[in-house]
């Protein structure tokens, strides 16, 4: 198996981290010991875990019925989030409180979504024919 | 902080390489998302949502609430009062020959001293000076 660790440098130390395992990190003073370090506890994480292949539900009819259209096919993540979901809160950037870690799961989590980058080329499009508001000025009745 | 234009988001979630690379080298405190740019993100899936043929449908919500939940992954920052002065200075001095979501963030980063980082920066270079303007997509690290 081989997996990619990013090494990052930080606060005079070295945080290497597994990208596929997001919870996989180590942090030392030097590069190659922050290497050394993660790779050992990548041996420890291949040792007491195993590789399983799951089986994906079968299409569904309306699935099924835009394949033989030739329409396009829009994945479904795994991990579905339950019914009744309640919205996470935003973080002000003023919160000192609150300190957030790189979400390196979330990078290139839209990168097979055929709708994801055009959404961007329309945003800059709109941003392009918007026009400046102006407040409307109450004429006297 | 370093204001992160709305494209951005786009590459972070398409996994450019390049941006990676600066990624890497900042803490992740240091990034913001400014309210305009999660606005524009929030309403492109929105609509998708609600414009979606049936076959689209759950996909296309699944993906609204995706597109939330990366977003609440960076820190936001608010166009507050000391921004909107900005804001009413730089319409004052460009009229309506420019972007106004542009002139949005631009007033934000003059506001709180931020870099805005931008793939875009022909758009931002007579809104703010060289050293609050950045390109993380086709500029290298040094």
């Amino acid at each position: 198996m081989t997996c990619n660790v990013i090494v990052t440098p930080r606060h005079g130390r070295y945080l290497a981290r597994v990208a596929e395992l997001p919870d996989c990190k180590a942090e030392a003073e030097s590069r190659d010991q922050a290497l050394a370090l993660i790779e050992k506890r990548l041996e420890e994480f291949a040792k007491r875990s195993e590789i399983v292949q799951v089986k994906i539900p079968k299409l569904g009819k309306a699935e099924r019925a835009g394949k033989r259209n030739g329409q396009t096919q829009f994945k479904t993540k795994a991990a579905k989030p339950p019914k009744l979901v309640q919205l996470p809160p935003m973080v002000l950037a003023g919160d000192k409180s609150v300190h957030l870690e790189t979400p390196w799961e979330y990078f290139g989590i839209f990168k097979d979504d055929p709708t994801w980058m055009p959404m961007f080329e329309d945003i800059e499009r709109r941003r392009d024919r918007q026009k400046i508001p102006t407040t409307k000025k109450r004429g006297k009745k | 902080m370093y204001l992160r234009d709305t494209h951005l988001i786009g590459h972070y979630a398409n996994q450019h390489p390049t941006l990676m690379l600066h990624i890497q080298r900042i803490e992740w405190d240091e990034v913001g998302l400014p309210t305009p740019a999660v606005a524009e993100v929030l309403r492109g899936r929105a609509e998708f949502a609600l414009k979606a043929a049936p076959e689209q449908v759950t996909w296309a919500h699944d993906q609204l609430w995706q597109t939330y939940v990366l977003i609440v992954r960076f820190k936001v920052l608010l166009l507050d009062e000391e921004a909107k002065k900005e804001l009413k200075k730089l319409l004052r001095k460009f009229k309506s020959k420019k972007r106004y979501v542009d002139m949005m963030i631009a007033a934000m980063a003059l506001a709180g001293d931020h870099v805005v980082v931008t793939r875009n920066t022909k758009h931002f270079a007579d809104l703010l000076p060289p050293d609050q303007l950045a390109n993380w997509i086709d500029d290298s690290p040094r």
